[in-house]
């Protein structure tokens, strides 16, 4: 086993090296990661910046800055009622998916700890496989199964001899139905990284807890799920973060935001301000509010994982 | 860890019933395609038919221009693939091995990246390329994706990069050699699998993307990417979608991510996820 | 020295001369060809193979001339990329524009409009073929911004065989709302499916139906100012005609999409679409397929949307201008509508077209689908798009209200109120004459 080797004193052992080698170029590592940087501050922060500058006026494409707004577009803009609708929306959507994209993945991958390798295999391969279809592709089965005449899903209700249901016209039900589909998706993507954090909590620990008498659930409490944290971070962390960008697709497929914009969220409304009503100078502050509070949370995240990754245990 | 045998048990029926969720809606996508177009309708509940039709398959195959449209997806996808790569393992590199005054500053540009929603990247990059004249180019395809999504492969290459033990680099370092080649000459080769399957796991998301695509390079036949080309051909609401048609053209554009994926598997989970963990 | 002098004049007067010559038999005629995109939501299932064919015919007319067709799965992503297309310095040339986005189109972009055309290129006579009320329907602001093309009308689509299952006479279908319901009552309780379902999206064609079909409007120019008036007592009739229909089983709140599945499933006797909709229903339905007009409302007259898109040119190039008007006559022609009926359900916008047995005259007779069509040809209208910047926003509005009407969640007169609120907030300030 390495030993994950802390960053001081890596630091300490690279300027040993590099007086040893006679090497002090300062600018080395920024040569390395300019490439990169350009692309980045080309093809993302340019796009970003515009988009702030945009967000103060308004106006189509062809005329962005037809009309001077300013940061009174904001006042306006969190003020507004349907927006705040949109972020209860986009909450209830967080929610939704830390039930089935984070928490679901990971009670499976425990449970999955109990069976043999050859049937984790099996199911590794089969969980997986809707994340690597095409969204657009995958979701478009889904029609089917939410049509309200003739869908699977109602047609069993009817055999049941239970009501028919508009699953994706009917307000309440229609933003869980479209999550369900988004979760569907990621969902075999999760549950293999949380597998194989579980798994990767070292035997003899494991064992060595079995030898002094603990059994299962203890083990399982008291000396996976500690170690498993920094995976169950990052997990956490992906759904938050990436959370509403699973859910377009299955938004832009199935209900196009409706019923009255009941399963609309700040993705999908920025979506539909920017390429449905051209309103650019409103998606762009709605843009700006969406980037302002995911890099929050992101650079909260980075911390934390910065912090973990000295563990050593 | 040794579990009981009811334990085990009741773990198994769990998952089984978690399986056929899952893959329920799978049978039905490939279902259909086999399915003769009034079969469609007048049972819907029923996914397959027997015998298996494959009427959809060969409209599709004559309709749309396979092979020309899967070289699209094949270049678009492996020159994301590869210029990400090229980027991104220097700048693993420099978080991981260096220490400079930057970095956590550059770090959070990275991870930011990573936040801007597509809404917003989208239409002005489509914007540069217009004015660069490479609309409708895989070239212009490529190379704003790779701005886009590289900060993917730096934080997960990064996570990797970092558990690379130091006596190793130091050897190396002693031995005289200089930081571009302690990167492509000791790091890279021992950090093949991870590298591997970043670049797998970056080549099937970006072989499934449409929307980008779409607008890129929607304009000419000639620079269609399956997905694009399915969604174009197939899924037009004013006429009625031809629901056979698209089926068979959705597994017909799955098809190669899909056996990459069965053939690598093992490749692509172990150490892609190892990544994910470490971190 | 005397000698080159002369020598100089004889060959400069000759340049001279030869440039006069050759100059203008260079930049004549421009030999080089030009190409130019024509922008459509045309499919190979959906009037592909038309607009290949229409292609093909006119560059065999005109050899220099190159047409690249681009096709779209729908109005909404053509415009989303036409907006970037001209944001990019790169305009197609002739483009099919819903008409959904008639009024924003001709506040917004840089259309070229007829009358620009005329002037520069001709084409008086071929105006002078159509209708007024034709000409007249792709014009804002007084200015006419395009060619209205593709113009389809509802029908009502019906199961035969159903109809016939339930105790009802196909040959005799209903005609009016009243005659629906009592039809949905026999059908409900003969086969225990729906009667008539009327599918709708997010470009309000259904609604509008609903609403003028009620003897309602949805915008009218009051004082010089658009507002939208669709929260008059006809309007909320017309959408409580619609909700009731649902509400007592006979009809469905449903998207087109859904609509046409339930149709080809047995789950509805009857589905009210475009005429367009009618080569793709007739291949798909493997029953007595068969269509009637629109149901009256009372005693309002019959008025529907007419639905579709119109041919709209952007080209700056005057070369590009002059090769995209002629395709546009190429298109609009007796044989180019001709064509277009057959092989997608568009009624033609020629008069006489359909009585001339040169043309359409034998097909409309084989297809009785088709001339219902055509019946609903002098019950259309335009089809109301909102004005302004905001315009598209605002018909989002409109159609949220009808979701929410007829889900019912709200009733037709709180809906109504509530969106001709807000909308008339959204068109605040955009002006009309009379």
């Amino acid at each position: 086993m390495t030993a994950h080797p802390s960053l001081a004193h890596r630091v300490k052992q690279l300027s040993v090296a590099q007086m040893l080698a006679g090497v002090g170029n300062r600018l080395t590592p920024y040569l390395y990661l300019a490439p990169a940087l350009f692309f980045i501050g080309l093809f993302v922060l340019w796009p970003v910046a515009r988009a702030f500058y945009n967000s103060l006026y308004d106006g189509n494409l062809l005329f962005p800055y037809r009309e001077y707004v300013g940061p009174e577009r904001y006042v306006d803009l969190l003020t507004n009622e349907r927006f705040h609708q949109i972020l209860i929306q986009s909450a209830y959507y967080l929610v939704l998916m830390l039930a089935g994209a984070f928490a679901l993945p990971i009670l499976l991958a425990i449970v999955t700890l109990n069976v043999t390798e050859r049937e984790i295999g099996i199911f590794q391969s089969v969980f997986f496989l809707p994340t690597v279809i095409a969204a657009n592709i995958a979701v478009s089965v889904w029609i089917w199964f939410y049509n309200p005449t003739g869908g699977l899903f109602n047609t069993v209700l009817k055999a049941f001899g239970a009501e028919p249901v508009v699953w994706l016209r009917d307000k309440d039900l229609v933003i869980p139905a479209v999550a369900l589909v988004a979760i569907w998706k990621q969902f075999g993507f999760h549950y293999l990284i949380a597998l194989a954090g579980l798994k990767s909590v070292p035997k003899d620990l494991t064992e060595a807890a079995a030898v002094d008498g603990a059994n299962n659930r203890t083990i399982t409490r008291r000396v996976i799920l500690p170690l498993f944290g920094p995976t169950a971070l990052f997990l956490l962390v992906i759904t938050l973060i990436q959370g509403l960008e699973f859910t377009f697709v299955p938004i832009e497929v199935l209900t196009g935001g409706g019923p009255a914009g009941a399963s609309s969220n700040l993705i999908y409304s920025i979506y539909q301000e920017g390429f449905r009503t051209f309103r650019v100078g409103l998606a762009s502050a709605q843009s700006v509010v969406l980037i302002v509070l995911f890099g929050g949370l992101a650079y909260v995240q980075y911390r934390m994982l910065e912090r973990n990754v000295q563990y050593d245990r | 860890m040794t579990a009981s045998a009811s334990e085990r048990l009741a773990s198994r029926t769990i998952l089984l019933f978690a399986l056929v969720l899952v893959i329920t809606p799978l049978v039905y996508l490939v279902g259909l395609s086999f399915k003769a177009p009034e079969g469609i309708f007048s049972n819907p509940i029923v996914p397959f038919s027997w015998p298996l039709d494959l009427t959809n398959y060969r409209s599709v195959l004559q309709q749309m221009d396979v092979p020309k449209f899967f070289l699209n997806s094949l270049i678009y996808a492996g020159g994301v693939t590869l210029g990400q790569l090229i980027l991104a393992i220097p700048a693993a590199f420099a978080f991981s091995y260096y220490d400079f005054r930057f970095k956590n500053l550059l770090m959070s540009i990275v991870l930011i990246s990573l936040i801007v929603p597509f809404v917003v990247t989208y239409v002005p990059n489509y914007l540069l390329l217009a004015r660069w004249g490479l609309l409708n180019s895989l070239a212009g395809m490529i190379i704003p994706m790779l701005g886009i999504s590289v900060g993917f492969g730096i934080f997960l290459l990064r996570q990797h990069f970092q558990t690379f033990p130091q006596e190793v680099f130091d050897a190396a370092r002693i031995d005289g050699a200089n930081s571009w080649q302690v990167l492509w000459r000791v790091l890279v080769p021992s950090s093949l699998a991870p590298i591997v399957s970043v670049a797998i796991y970056v080549f099937i998301i970006t072989w499934n993307r449409f929307i980008w695509p779409l607008l890129v390079g929607g304009g000419d036949p000639a620079s269609y990417t399956m997905t694009v080309a399915v969604d174009i051909y197939y899924a037009n609401p004013e006429s009625g979608a031809n629901w056979g048609n698209l089926m068979a053209a959705s597994v017909v554009s799955t098809l190669p991510s899909l056996l990459l994926y069965i053939a690598l598997r093992k490749q692509i989970l172990r150490t892609f996820i190892e990544g994910a963990v470490k971190g | 020295m005397r000698r080159p002098k002369y020598l100089l004049k004889f060959a400069a007067v000759h340049l001279i001369l030869a440039l006069c010559i050759v100059l203008p038999l260079g930049t004549a005629g421009a030999q080089d060809p030009v190409t130019i995109e024509y922008w459509n939501i045309n499919t190979d299932t959906f009037g592909g193979p038309q607009v290949e064919a229409l292609i093909a015919s006119f560059e065999e007319a005109n050899p220099n001339i190159n047409v690249e067709p681009r096709s779209f799965s729908e109005y909404q992503v053509l415009q989303q990329t036409l907006e970037t297309a001209i944001a990019g310095g790169n305009p197609p040339d002739v483009v099919q524009t819903g008409y959904p986005y008639l009024n924003y189109v001709g506040t917004s972009l840089p259309y070229v409009p007829i009358r620009e055309l005329v002037e520069k290129y001709g084409g008086e006579e071929f105006l002078a073929q159509f209708p007024q009320n034709i000409l007249d329907i792709p014009v804002v602001g007084g200015e006419q911004i395009g060619m209205a093309y593709s113009l389809s009308v509802p029908v009502v689509y019906y199961n035969a065989d159903l109809m016939r299952e339930a105790g009802l006479d196909p040959d005799n279908p209903p005609q009016t709302i009243e005659e629906w319901r009592e039809a949905g009552e026999i059908i409900k309780n003969e086969l225990g499916i729906h009667a008539i379902v009327w599918g709708y999206e997010q470009d309000n064609w259904t609604t509008q139906g609903f609403i003028n079909s009620a003897g309602g409007d949805l915008l009218a120019c009051v004082d010089g100012e658009w507002r939208a008036v669709f929260d008059s007592e006809e309007a909320i009739n017309g959408m409580q005609t619609w909700r009731d229909l649902i509400e007592a089983g006979y009809s469905l709140d449903a998207s087109n999409e859904e609509a046409r599945q339930a149709l080809l499933a047995g789950q509805t006797v009857a589905w009210v679409h475009s005429i367009a909709a009618r080569a793709g229903i007739q291949r798909d339905a493997d029953f007595d397929l068969r269509a009637t007009v629109y149901p009256q409302n009372g005693d309002n007259p019959v008025r529907v949307p007419g639905g579709g898109n119109f041919l709209t040119i952007y080209s700056q190039d005057p070369a590009k201008q002059e090769a995209a008007w002629k395709f546009m006559q190429h298109l609009l022609s007796p044989e180019g509508f001709t064509e277009w009926t057959i092989g997608t359900g568009y009624v033609p916008l020629l008069p006489g077209l359909t009585e001339d047995p040169a043309y359409l005259a034998d097909f409309v007779a084989e297809n009785p689908i088709q001339q219902v069509g055509m019946d609903m040809l002098e019950k259309a209208v335009t089809w109301v798009s909102f004005p302004g910047p905001n315009g598209l926003a605002a018909g989002l509005r409109l159609h949220e209200a009808a979701e929410l009407i007829l889900s019912g969640q709200e009733s037709a007169e709180v809906a109504l109120q509530d969106a001709a609120f807000e909308i008339n907030d959204l068109i605040a300030g955009e002006t009309c004459s009379g």
